[in-house]
């Protein structure tokens, strides 16, 4: 597969592309988050014409990459484009770049961010609008782009392997996970190549959430 | 559509010596909302980007026998939306409810592969940082408030499940439900109540759509269970009076989609 990651300086995109290209996938590694539409356009260009063409986009990342907790009432705008204009433009610009290549290919596009959207973070918040629009763009694309066999679909990972402090997402849940034991971003790769295979011809428009069963809604 | 309905019965007065602004509210959901907030006895602050439509509107109020002024405002600046609480405060004394349901670039049907610029960033700002800078310029006066602040926003059922024609409209409906959400778990142990709703309502918005595809109506009503498109004032303007007052103290971070069954995703 000819696959471009986003973020991929990043914890969630660097496992996705060690992982996909241990399993032989050829693999361009960019960061389009916060750049603007011209330079997003130019280096996903760059990066499928490397490739020959493309199979499969996998958008992840944001910016800070680090997110660290805000009272609300301390968030500045300058720290609200940054994670909100600049994580959802860059999806976006990828997004539109990738199109046309994606229609050649019946590709799909996998999305990736952390629960907090779903669940809403205390402390988080604007961090948690940009990744539950992050979600919801993910299946407008998927109605859009089905008429022309592209599948459009989300990895969620449980919030406590992006956070600054693991802990605070505790309170956001029922229960503790189903599945005892550590997340990894180890396992998010395989994911990937399940949802893109032929085995999910018939999914799009979905969130696989991998946090050990823990956010069970709806 | 409403003459339908049978008479409404007298208004509960839940909202007596309580604030709100309401954003957009020169027409449509936004004027069904103030309408009946006032209705309910609330002060009422018709936040309007235009005079021609928010003095209107705020007299149509008065003339009812309600509290209300227009305090003309963009809410794609923070500056005047600090000014139209601080104005708010200082008329009323107190600001109790923000209702942020103001959009512009909702009714432009984009695809993905080819949408401009402007398109991202004229729902960005009036969806999104127009949220942020409500929630943030009203949260002291919500605090003071306690139990009976409450903070909101309007969103719509396809920023739950994605919209094949307006993609970006989606996700800025999304960001306001986690905004919601996360303010809700912030803001609760004041007692102030953060919450969403999704309406589907008769608008100028949606009049104009109808026009243009007159299968439109017909289309939607078949698919609402209960067969009609929504009052902005009787069935939309209900729905925030109930969040609004004492009876929803205990019901917060949710959406409430208000659509005649349309929607049944949760």
């Amino acid at each position: 597969m000819r696959v471009v990651v986003t973020g991929a300086d990043q914890r969630l995109g660097a496992a996705v592309v060690a992982g996909l290209g241990a399993t032989g996938s050829a693999v361009a590694a960019v960061d389009t988050v916060g750049a603007r539409r011209d330079e997003v356009a130019a280096t996903i260009e760059t990066a499928i014409a490397s490739l020959g063409g493309l199979d499969v986009l996998v958008v992840s990342g944001w910016h800070p990459p680090q997110l660290s907790p805000s009272t609300f009432e301390d968030i500045t705008d300058d720290d609200f484009a940054a994670i909100w204009e600049g994580t959802m433009q860059g999806m976006l610009w990828t997004l539109q770049t990738a199109i046309p290549h994606l229609r050649e290919s019946h590709g799909n596009v996998i999305v990736l961010m952390p629960t907090s959207g779903m669940t809403g973070a205390a402390n988080y918040a604007a961090a948690a609008a940009t990744f539950e629009a992050q979600r919801i763009l993910m299946k407008a694309a998927a109605r859009q782009l089905g008429p022309d066999d592209i599948r459009v679909n989300a990895i969620a990972v449980g919030a406590e392997l992006v956070l600054h402090d693991p802990d605070a997402a505790d309170v956001h849940y029922l229960a503790p996970p189903a599945v005892p034991g550590e997340q990894s971003a180890d396992d998010v790769s395989g994911i990937v190549e399940f949802l893109v295979s032929t085995s999910g011809r018939h999914l799009s428009g979905q969130t696989i959430t991998i946090d050990g069963g823990r956010w069970l809604a709806p | 559509m409403t003459e339908q309905h049978p008479p409404w019965p007298q208004h509960p007065q839940r909202l007596v010596g309580r604030t709100a602004i309401v954003t957009g509210a020169g027409q449509g959901v936004g004027l069904g909302m103030a309408t009946r907030l006032a209705a309910e006895g609330a002060n009422v602050v018709i936040a309007a980007r235009r005079a021609e439509t928010g003095e209107p509107a705020a007299e149509g109020i008065r003339a009812a026998g309600g509290s209300a002024i227009c305090i003309v405002t963009d809410i794609t600046s923070r500056e005047q939306i600090q000014s139209c609480v601080d104005q708010t405060v200082d008329h009323f004394g107190g600001l109790e409810i923000m209702i942020h349901n103001a959009v512009a670039g909702a009714a432009t049907v984009h695809n993905l592969v080819d949408v401009e610029q402007g398109t991202w960033d004229t729902l960005s700002h009036t969806a999104v940082w127009a949220s942020f800078h409500c929630a943030q310029i009203a949260s002291p006066h919500l605090h003071r408030a306690g139990v009976r602040g409450r903070l909101i926003l309007i969103t719509s059922p396809s920023g739950v499940e994605g919209s094949h024609t307006l993609p970006l409209y989606s996700p800025v409906k999304a960001a306001q439900r986690a905004l919601a959400k996360s303010l809700a778990r912030e803001w609760g142990s004041r007692g102030v109540t953060v919450n969403c709703i999704g309406p589907v309502a008769e608008t100028p918005a949606l009049t104009k759509a109808f026009a243009s595809n007159p299968l439109l109506r017909g289309r939607l009503s078949a698919r609402t269970p209960l067969s009609r498109i929504g009052d902005p004032v009787t069935d939309i303007g209900a729905a925030a009076a109930f969040l609004a007052s004492d009876d929803a103290a205990y019901i917060t971070g949710q959406t409430l989609i208000v659509d005649g069954g349309h929607f049944m995703g949760f």
